[in-house]
């Protein structure tokens, strides 16, 4: 769990990288076609502009060496004219000629140039003027030689407009060159524009990309900053928040071991409440003619399990209860019970209506002030001994709780249900209407069992109940044997059914033979 | 649960509905409240029925557990039905649920005129 975050940021950072990386890939890409495309126009039109400047010039002199022949000869025409010796006049002819050459080889020179269709037809046309000229110029030197110049003035001047005319056209020629010449900067120019254009839009784009990737880059930095910063605060919030909650299971804990330790010492104060007042086995063995075992195991969580056998002049009491719930005071409601029985009991108690009325009012009392709700199941049972050798003993019994189990010496099990013989103790505050006896007789070897629900309902590990009917079967089977070999069969066989699993309530049984 | 005006009363593990159409209070599931006063809202539905009606079916068919304050508030309230001349208590039961066998035949003895369904 908390490698967690820490991975999902490792990705963060490889997907961050990844896109910083292409997109410096992206821009040095687009730098690079830029300078490409710019470099290459650049080349191109300083190309462009070389060759034009390189064959503009050539033209342009060219055209000046053309010119230059033209006026040369023009001269040299006006000279053949008034040349007054004839040789003078052959060699400036021939001078004259020489120029006409060097005119020719210009323009051819010109025309292997790259010319305009004007320009060639232009250069055309002045083939016919100079070859115009070139007659006039022969003739007039032919004149010359042969000292007729009549007429050689008017000659003179056509060649002379001849050669203007040339002149002319080399002059128009050369300003269209130059007007040429210009329009092919401008469009240099232009094509130099189109192109700082498109590196300056290459240069935007590129910029327009850096400034996105860095953007992104803050963005996912500062988000991540802030994730990390969030993680960071939960982090200490949690860690603040599992002090917090240390601190608070440790103080549960103590709490809990001190409740825990309280409730031990409850559970133990309880147990030995609920065993300190048990009639002890020397009280019970010194009971003359009839042999009394008695049993209590506590739950872990008492369930104030009562019995007692008390001395009455005329016999003996004997009483066993259980009172609700579980804990302390159910022992202590038992513990009272125990005692208020003795007191009873210590003052006569023969009258029975009142011995219960008496008891319970104080129980009632008693358990009102406890604000509890407790009562509790109980028969007291008052035995009366043989009055003489031979006879039964009789018993009276009143008060509600368990069936009471009597064995027959011969075996024979009858169940006596308490249930009309009185009413919970505790619960109401009057109990005397409810209260009522029954006899019993108790002839030699006969056997009254006494047991509490803890015997009936003890449970397995299925939750199986011990039951009625097992006891009622085991008590048949073990007629012949004493009180106490009774009791030791019971609860081994309680026992055995229970298993290793805790008892849930306390385990009563108080066995009755009749000697 | 049908009735208009319901009254209920619900905790941890229990609910006690009063159905006045029929003059029912119905008790389910486990009582296990401390003591009388823990019990005394209860105690008060119940009255409050038998106010309302003299004839009140408390049906406790479907509560499997009553700690012993419970069945003390059960035998006050019957108590407090006996003593009035024109009272009619019928209790619904279950045989099934362990519990209530010996503490409902205590009330009948508490008030012998009362009606207890064991179904």
């Amino acid at each position: 769990m908390a490698g967690k975050p820490y991975d999902r940021s490792g990705g963060l950072v490889v997907r961050q990288v990844l896109v910083v990386t292409v997109g410096f890939v992206l821009v040095f890409a687009i730098l690079a076609f830029a300078a490409r495309i710019g470099l290459r126009a650049m080349e191109e039109s300083y190309q462009r502009l070389d060759a034009l400047v390189t064959q503009n010039n050539a033209k342009i002199a060219l055209m000046t060496a053309m010119r230059d022949a033209i006026r040369e000869r023009m001269v040299l025409t006006y000279d053949i004219a008034h040349a007054e010796d004839p040789f003078e006049a052959d060699e400036l002819a021939m001078e004259s000629a020489e120029w006409a050459r060097e005119f020719l080889r210009a323009r051819e020179r010109l025309l292997t140039l790259d010319l305009t269709d004007e320009q060639r037809a232009r250069i055309e046309q002045q083939r016919e003027s100079l070859g115009q000229a070139q007659d006039i110029v022969l003739e007039v030197a032919e004149r010359a030689r042969t000292g007729n110049l009549d007429g050689a003035g008017a000659r003179v001047r056509q060649a002379r407009l001849a050669n203007e005319r040339v002149l002319q056209e080399l002059q128009t020629m050369r300003e269209n060159q130059r007007e040429l010449a210009r329009q092919e900067l401008l469009r240099a120019d232009a094509a130099y524009a189109a192109s700082r254009h498109d590196i300056f839009a290459l240069g935007a784009s590129a910029l327009l990309v850096s400034v996105l990737v860095v953007a992104f880059t803050v963005w996912r930095i500062l988000t991540q900053g802030h994730a990390l910063s969030r993680a960071n605060q939960a982090l200490e919030e949690a860690n603040t928040h599992l002090e917090q909650r240390v601190e608070v299971r440790t103080r549960e804990l103590m709490e809990t071991r001190a409740e825990n330790m309280r409730m031990g010492a409850e559970l133990e104060v309880s147990q030995r409440l609920q065993r300190m007042l048990l009639p002890g086995s020397d009280e019970l063995s010194a009971i003359d003619g009839l042999d009394v075992a008695g049993f209590m195991e506590p739950a872990a969580e008492v369930g104030g399990d009562y019995y007692d056998v008390l001395p009455r002049p005329d016999g003996l009491r004997i009483g066993i209860g259980d009172v609700t719930g579980h804990g302390l005071e159910s022992g202590v409601v038992m513990l009272m019970t125990q005692s208020a029985v003795r007191t009873l009991t210590a003052a006569d108690g023969s009258d029975l209506r009142a011995t219960w009325s008496a008891l319970n009012r104080a129980l009632y009392g008693n358990v009102q002030r406890m604000a509890s709700d407790k009562h509790m199941t109980l028969a007291l049972l008052d035995y009366r001994p043989p009055t003489a050798a031979g006879e039964a003993a009789r018993i009276r019994v009143s008060g509600q709780h368990e069936s009471l189990l009597l064995l027959r010496a011969d075996g024979a099990l009858e169940v006596l249900d308490t249930d009309e013989l009185g009413f919970p103790v505790g619960l109401v505050e009057d109990i005397a209407p409810f209260v009522a006896e029954a006899e019993i007789e108790l002839r030699p070897g006969d056997t009254l069992v006494l047991y509490t629900d803890g015997i009936t309902e003890a449970a397995d590990a299925d939750d199986r109940l011990y039951g009625l009917e097992r006891l009622c079967t085991l008590l048949r089977e073990q007629h012949g044997a004493d009180a106490a070999g009774i009791r030791n069969a019971v609860v081994a066989d309680v026992r055995a059914h229970v298993g290793a699993r805790p008892l849930c309530d306390d385990l009563t049984l108080v066995v009755l033979k009749q000697g | 649960m049908r009735g208009k005006s319901v009254n209920v009363i619900e905790g941890e593990g229990y609910r006690v509905v009063d159905q006045p159409e029929e003059n029912r209070v119905v008790l389910e599931g486990t009582l296990r409240l401390s003591g009388g006063d823990e019990y005394a809202p209860i105690l008060a539905l119940l009255t409050q029925a038998l106010d309302r009606d003299g004839r009140v079916t408390v049906d406790v068919t479907g509560l499997e557990f009553l700690n012993s304050s419970g069945i003390a508030m059960l035998s006050r309230f019957v108590i407090e039905a006996r003593n009035r001349a024109d009272a009619a208590v019928v209790i619904r039961a279950s045989r099934h649920v362990p519990w209530q066998g010996k503490s409902l035949r205590n009330l009948t003895r508490l008030m012998p005129a009362l009606d207890l369904e064991l179904g």
